[in-house]
């Protein structure tokens, strides 16, 4: 049996799930991180507008009045630029960009972008419709108001401007903030963060994983608790089996030894009572003989006869010592044909036969069974001409008697062997008039550990071992039944069998 | 010449001939191959002791013992057999009311000794036909039931679901138990064996070879063949009860008991079916350092003490 590694699983999936859980945790941390900022920005950005638009009015209005009058020529720009940067002194604000409501730059921070067309950049477009849009984005260098700067997270905002009275923006302010230590802190944030979830699911694991050790250690203990029960439970399936056939075998020998030990004590006593009458009989059938006379007078001392012998009282005559010792002899014979039967179905050297007798093997089954199961179950034989079979003779004997044992615990009365050949196969059915096979338990027969006996009765192994030596055999098992008249069990048995041979019984 | 008659049944038939040579110079012999012949036999037969197989195919020989007890229960039943299976040894008891368990392969003389000695009981009890059967006569004195329970078990199974009017005596040990049998008229015993207290089949071994009068019913929880074959043969145990049992099963085999002792107590013939094998007992009797150790009182005594004190006792009637 294969053992679930649960330690091994547990480790594996976990860790998977703990760095996708964390990377999930860190991209929604940066989205919602980068979502707020650019939020905070925008509104910032767009107060600064309006503070601008609102103290440049003038100026402004004069600007997109004349879009086309460049840095040079306007001599109030510097005044501008002036207040542009008063506005920003202290804020983040990297540089200021106004655009014409057709996208052409009137106004920056960084002088050189002035009369650049931005009418198709996305975020002007926004603007025009009315939405501010804003964007962040990473610069390795960026122009300033005064300085050039260098690695600078920068937040882009393109804002509309409204003059009084017009529904639609008069122009649009591009706003660039420095958001290089906002963003810092918080990446430091989602740091703690991550770091802290971090420490939680180790955390969390870790007693996880002394609780799965348990688990598992117990469970590693469970299943060879298992293993050794059933293998117990096998066992003494054995030694059950062992026990009935014993106790039946020797009842069955007990019988031929009680009588014989009975008569042969008889005729050791007849013998015994007879020895002196006996001696008497030989001494004068040898005076007979050693005479050659016809007839010879003898004087017998009657007295000393009659002390050394006894009247013929005896329980057997002479000439009946014979049926005595036939008797015994009979029950000799049993006793010897018990054990070649015993000896035949066993088989302990295990070896496979080539061309193995079946209907001889079945004899041997019935003899042996008989001795086992009550003795009210008539066994009966019909065997026919089949061709001798490629098997582990001991291991077929096993599985026919357990079908009959089980005919017999399913309160058979009558059981009948039968054996044929079908179509090159040799097929025996063991055909019984018990109580059949309840169709919830039918499914399950075959299965190991399956049983609906008693727990001392049976293990659950009998069929299953069956099948196992049937299916080694290259044959197969099948079953039929019906509730109230009994059930066959059909053995096919091929005449060659494949070669390898389980030992599993 | 009137010669007793045995009936012996087994499905082998060289049983029956080695029976048939040992017996059928002192008996008058009737055979039957199967339980069921054996019944109609004894239907038509005056059998004065019964030998039967147990494992035969049909009718075992717990179920012959059994109608034997119903068509002739003058007949002396034995059961003969090779396979000692504990449920048997219990039916040949409970149902039977078996006179000896005897094991296969016998011995020539025991078995001979044990069939006189049946036939002598038989031809001693015998009901003359025309004799009527006196319905026992209650005495004033009801007898008593003496419970001997050595692990108080018996005590929570049996409660006061005993027989109205029968006194009764619980003791835990078997020195109690003589006490009690010294000063009171006691009828039916009922005794827990356990492995334990081994000294239980000595003691009742001995109570039925001097006072076969007493009836002794066993409850127990081992299921020891030999004890049981040792409680028949050398106690005639009436009943032999497996714990646990419903209280129902013990109160009925109390009254049973109790009916069969005033049977005994009348009729003395009645009371030689019920004598004890003294072979067995008389070889433990033999052994000079055998001692009993009460289980109870941790008190120490003698068995010879234990003989000198049940023989010394009275039975009062």
């Amino acid at each position: 049996m294969k053992t679930f590694k649960l330690v091994r699983y547990v480790t594996i999936g976990s860790i998977a799930f703990f760095i996708f859980a964390i990377a999930v945790l860190a991209f929604f941390l940066r989205q919602n991180g980068e979502a707020n900022l650019l939020d905070m920005a925008e509104q910032n950005n767009t107060r600064l507008s309006r503070l601008f638009a609102k103290t440049s009015e003038t100026e402004l209005e004069w600007m997109f009045a004349n879009p086309t009058i460049t840095y040079d020529q306007n001599t109030d720009f510097d005044r501008f630029y002036q207040q542009v940067q008063g506005h920003m002194d202290g804020l983040q604000v990297l540089k200021v960009k106004i655009f014409t409501p057709i996208g052409l730059t009137v106004f920056s921070t960084q002088v050189d972008q002035i009369g650049d067309d931005k009418s198709n950049n996305g975020g002007f477009v926004s603007a025009m419709l009315g939405v501010p849009k804003s964007e962040l984005t990473h610069r390795d260098t960026f122009s300033a108001f005064e300085q050039e700067i260098e690695d600078r997270d920068v937040i882009s905002s393109y804002i509309p401007i409204y003059v009084e009275g017009s529904s639609s923006p008069a122009g649009v302010f591009e706003i660039y903030s420095d958001v290089t230590p906002l963003l810092l802190k918080i990446e430091q944030e989602q740091m703690i963060v991550l770091a802290l979830a971090a420490g939680l699911f180790i955390l969390l694991w870790g007693g996880l994983f002394i609780v799965i050790q348990r688990a598992d250690k117990k469970l590693q203990a469970q299943v060879e608790e298992n293993q050794k029960s059933r293998l117990q439970l096998a066992n003494s399936e054995k030694l059950a089996s062992l026990g009935e056939m014993v106790a039946g075998i020797s009842h069955e020998l007990n019988t031929p030894i009680a009588f014989v030990q009975s008569n042969l004590s008889l005729m050791v006593d007849t013998i015994t009572e007879f020895a002196e009458s006996a001696k008497l009989g030989s001494k004068l059938t040898n005076l007979c003989h050693d005479s050659q006379k016809d007839i010879i007078r003898l004087k017998m001392n009657a007295n000393s006869v009659r002390n050394k012998t006894q009247s013929n009282d005896m329980d057997i005559e002479p000439e009946e010592l014979k049926q005595l010792v036939e008797q015994s002899l009979s029950g000799i014979t049993l006793m010897s044909e018990l054990v070649k039967n015993l000896k035949e179905f066993t088989r302990i050297d295990r070896t496979k036969t080539d061309s193995f007798d079946l209907n001889h093997g079945l004899d041997n089954v019935h003899y042996i069974v008989k001795s086992v199961i009550p003795e009210n179950v008539v066994i009966n034989k019909e065997f026919g001409d089949i061709p001798g079979i490629e098997c582990m003779a001991s291991q077929i004997n096993q599985v026919f008697l357990n079908l009959i044992q089980n005919a017999a615990h399913a309160g058979a009365t009558e059981v009948t062997i039968k054996s044929e050949e079908v179509d090159g196969q040799v097929c025996v059915s063991i055909i019984d008039n018990g109580s059949g096979i309840p169709n919830d338990v039918l499914p399950n027969i075959f299965d190991s550990f399956y049983t609906t006996k008693d727990r001392e009765k049976g293990t659950g192994l009998g069929l299953y071992i069956s099948k196992d030596i049937i299916e080694s055999h290259g044959g197969d098992i099948e079953v039929e039944t019906e509730m109230g008249k009994g059930t066959t069990f059909r053995v096919w048995l091929p005449t060659e069998t494949p070669n390898v041979i389980s030992t599993a019984a | 010449m009137n010669k007793p008659t045995l009936m012996f049944v087994d499905d082998e038939q060289h049983i029956l001939n080695a029976m048939n040579w040992l017996f059928r110079k002192n008996y008058n012999l009737i055979f039957a191959d199967s339980g069921e012949k054996a019944v109609e036999l004894l239907r038509n037969n005056d059998v004065d002791v019964l030998i039967s197989d147990q494992k035969m195919p049909g009718m075992r020989g717990t179920e012959v013992l059994r109608a034997a007890r119903d068509i002739s229960p003058e007949t002396i039943r034995l059961l003969l057999t090779g396979y000692s299976d504990y449920s048997a040894a219990l039916e040949s008891i409970n149902d039977g009311e078996v006179f000896r368990f005897i094991q296969k392969p016998w011995n020539n003389f025991k078995l001979k000794d044990t069939i006189e000695e049946a036939v002598e009981i038989s031809l001693a009890s015998h009901i003359e036909p025309n004799e009527v059967i006196k319905e026992p006569v209650a005495p004033a004195i009801p007898p008593g039931v003496l419970i001997i329970d050595p692990e108080g078990e018996l005590k929570q199974q049996i409660q006061a679901d005993l027989p109205n009017n029968a006194p009764v005596h619980m003791v835990e040990s078997i020195s109690d138990a003589i006490l009690i049998l010294k000063q009171e008229v006691i009828g039916i015993m009922v005794i827990e064996h356990s492995s334990k207290t081994r000294q239980v089949v000595d003691f009742i071994k001995m109570m039925k070879q001097h006072h076969p009068q007493i009836i002794a019913i066993v409850a127990c929880k081992n299921e020891d063949i030999n004890d049981v074959i040792d409680l028949i043969n050398s106690g005639q145990v009436f009943r032999f009860i497996r714990m646990p049992f419903r209280a129902a099963m013990i109160k009925m085999a109390i009254e049973s008991g109790l009916k069969h002792h005033l049977k005994l107590v009348n009729s003395p013939n009645l009371l030689k079916r019920h004598k004890v094998d003294s072979t067995a007992f008389d070889e433990q009797f033999s052994r000079p350092t055998h001692e009993l150790r009460e289980v109870k009182t941790g008190q120490e005594f003698s068995f010879f003490d234990l003989i000198s004190k049940i023989r010394k006792l009275r039975y009062r009637t």
